[in-house]
């Protein structure tokens, strides 16, 4: 131990001798090793960022929507007054509940566009008519009174629970719990308020993101009765119905593991039904496997990118030391004639070296923590997350560079013959 | 090991040194020299024998080419003789491996060189030390840090201890390498040509420093071509063409020893 020591103060003493041709060959190794941390700590943040939006959709999960089908609302453009039916029916959902046996729970939900009222306040929100699952599936949490449950859909209930913007715009001063709204003509007791909840993502185009906060839950059976299938959008100059039955269905399975399997199953039972493309799947699951998957490519790019410049940096560090090498051949001689043996003259390089890139890999992961905070100060959008994994990869990978850099130059020192040496001028 | 006084502490026997100068006609695929073999063999040493006692104080001189060059690599440990023995302390370390070779050179011989040969980077006291490191497990005892202090004292450096070589002049560094000859107390101290990068006066110093070293029992072995440093020793070898052409007392001991037979006459 004392040995190891004592060489290793003996190697900072060599190459503290020339500081700037040894700090600037640290440099090489400080860069790669924080390019290293930094590029794999932004692939990190963008990949759990990505894979965090998806998880909060449910892994469990398979999710039909309702879509206007594009090739026939053009076809109507301008006809007035034509009936666009479109979307999932309550047929759909029953004969899936029926058929297929793997799905644990379904959310059956319609949404419209009302103006929300009370008093004089109002606002344009969302009308969702659900079940008493809807808190559950979508993570809602109370914040007053009871959310909807079982028998308030079944006894066709005129109940609403507000969400929490939608609460706060139309009570700003009271407590809504036993007021009543007024959506479309009719009149809905308050039972409940939920939380404040941060809106989901769209992903891909499939599922747009959704905003929580401006919502107003109620019986899904009450919806049926109260607002009837069809709604009209009167523009200037033309006016158009449509007709849907449900805007989603949420299927919900007992583990990710029967994601994959059902998914089909449910898909060959709705498609046939809706030959016109007026449906669409998503599967979180699939999107997040697909995210992580896009995930360690990009950490895999962004890795060996940050990689081959730890590779210059340890290129330089070999170039140095064959300069070293050659320089000190006279030291080498006067070592050798006092007796080091040919191991301790590669010691004493490798040391060096080590040294070298050891520092620089301290200091490089210093730097690599640096790095992704400035990023994440200059784009607030990005995620960066510095992991002890990547950490202890780079600086690792510095020490063996060091190493392997290190290598050619000691044994080349080492296979000096003494007297040769000792007469090197 | 004990070395008995009266048993050399250095035998050679019929020693040879053979060199390769050169390349052979088989050069490569693309070498165009086809011509006979380009090799020239140089005997550097042509079979010497010679004995060294405790306690002697020996110059080797000659031209040159002379092998006396050869010859102190071979004492030094740094070089192996193509035939022939040598023993170093009743030990033949002749066919002694490299690293073993090493070895014998840290623990058994002490090396003062012309340009003095310092380790620029450290200190006096580390400079001095070197040959420690290269021991055994290379730690320095409080016994040795000690010693090293001693050494430095008695060649007069005791209060530039933490001074770098560059601080120190010709003959300040020549004290330190000769501090770093004693370190390991060797059997043998080899000085090469040690005082032909300094000025007269301080070769004068040097040498008077080696000559109480021997006074005190130690057993130099030097290399030289100028005569008057030569006959700082009790023994000249002079050599030519790889052989020993004569071996005896110098000029200073033959006065000694008429001197001393006239007062025992007297």
């Amino acid at each position: 131990m004392g040995r190891i020591w004592r060489s290793l103060k003996m190697g900072m003493k060599s190459l503290l001798l020339h500081k700037l041709r040894s700090g600037l060959t640290v440099l090489g190794i400080i860069f790669g090793v924080a390019s290293v941390i930094s590029m794999l700590a932004v692939a990190e943040g963008s990949s759990r960022d990505a894979q965090e939006r998806i998880a909060a959709l449910g892994a469990t999960n398979i999710i039909y929507r309702s879509v206007k089908p594009s090739d026939e609302a053009q076809a109507t453009g301008g006809r007035p007054a034509r009936v666009l039916n479109f979307g999932l029916k309550y047929d759909d959902f029953d004969k899936i509940m029926a058929t297929v046996p793997t799905i644990k729970k379904a959310l059956p939900i319609r949404e419209i566009r009302k103006q929300i009222r009370y008093l004089n306040r109002f606002l344009d929100g969302r009308v969702v008519g659900t079940t008493a699952e809807y808190d559950d599936f979508n993570r809602l949490e109370i914040a007053r009174g009871r959310f909807l449950s079982q028998s308030d859909n079944e006894k066709y209930q005129n109940y609403a629970v507000l969400a929490h913007e939608t609460a706060r715009t139309l009570f700003p001063f009271e407590d809504p719990v036993g007021k009543s709204v007024k959506l479309g003509a009719d009149y809905y007791t308050v039972i409940g308020v939920t939380k404040e909840r941060a809106s989901s993502a769209g992903i891909g185009g499939s599922l747009a993101a959704q905003d929580f906060n401006k919502d107003v839950y109620i019986p899904l059976n009450t919806c049926k009765l109260r607002f009837g299938e069809r709604t009209i959008d009167s523009r200037s100059g033309s006016q158009s119905v449509e007709e849907t039955q449900l805007s989603q269905i949420t299927f919900q399975v007992a583990s990710t593991d029967m994601v994959r399997p059902t998914a089909p199953i449910i898909e060959a039972a709705v498609r046939p039904n809706h030959p016109r493309k007026d449906v669409e799947m998503t599967v979180p699951y699939e999107l997040l496997l697909e995210a992580q998957r896009t995930a360690r490519q990009f950490a895999i790019i962004l890795g060996t990118i940050a990689a081959i410049s730890l590779i210059v940096g340890g290129i330089g560090i070999m170039n140095i030391m064959l300069a070293t090498v050659t320089e000190r051949t006279r030291e080498i001689g006067i070592r050798r004639a006092l007796g080091a043996k040919r191991k301790d003259i590669i010691q004493q390089f490798l040391i060096e070296t080590v040294v070298l890139s050891g520092v620089g890999g301290i200091l490089g992961v210093f730097v690599g923590f640096a790095v992704p905070f400035l990023i994440v100060l200059a784009l607030p959008e990005q995620k960066a997350i510095v992991t002890g994994a990547s950490v202890a990869m780079a600086f690792f990978i510095s020490v063996l560079i060091g190493i392997a850099a290190g290598i050619y130059p000691a044994m080349r020192a080492a296979k000096m013959d003494p007297i040769d040496a000792l007469r090197h001028e | 090991m004990i070395v008995h006084p009266s048993q050399p502490i250095v035998k050679i026997v019929d020693i040879r040194k053979t060199y390769v100068m050169g390349h052979g006609s088989s050069g490569g695929l693309f070498s165009r020299r086809k011509g006979p073999d380009q090799r020239v063999i140089v005997h550097a040493l042509k079979g010497v024998s010679v004995d060294f006692y405790p306690g002697e104080y020996v110059a080797i001189m000659g031209a040159s080419g002379s092998g006396k060059s050869t010859m102190l690599n071979l004492l030094g440990c740094l070089d192996r003789p193509s035939s022939g023995s040598y023993f170093l302390g009743g030990r033949d370390v002749a066919r002694l491996s490299d690293d073993e070779l090493s070895d014998v050179r840290s623990r058994y011989i002490g090396f003062i060189f012309q340009s003095y040969n310092l380790v620029q980077q450290y200190t006096v006291t580390e400079n001095i030390q070197i040959p420690l490191t290269y021991q055994g497990r290379g730690d320095i005892s409080a016994e040795q840090q000690e010693r090293t202090a001693k050494l430095a004292g008695m060649v007069g450096l005791g209060d530039r201890l933490d001074h770098r070589p560059n601080q120190l002049s010709g003959g300040q560094q020549q004290r330190v390498a000769i501090a770093r000859s004693l370190i390991n107390d060797p059997y043998i101290i080899l000085a090469d040509e040690a005082t032909g990068n300094l000025d007269t006066t301080t070769s004068h110093e040097i040498m008077m420093m080696l000559g109480r070293l021997n006074d005190a029992g130690k057993t130099i072995i030097m290399v030289t071509h100028e005569d008057d440093i030569a006959e700082h020793s009790k023994r000249i070898i002079r050599m030519r063409d790889g052989q020993i052409i004569s071996d005896g007392p110098s000029q200073r001991m033959l006065v000694a020893q008429s001197e001393g037979n006239l007062a025992t006459v007297g």
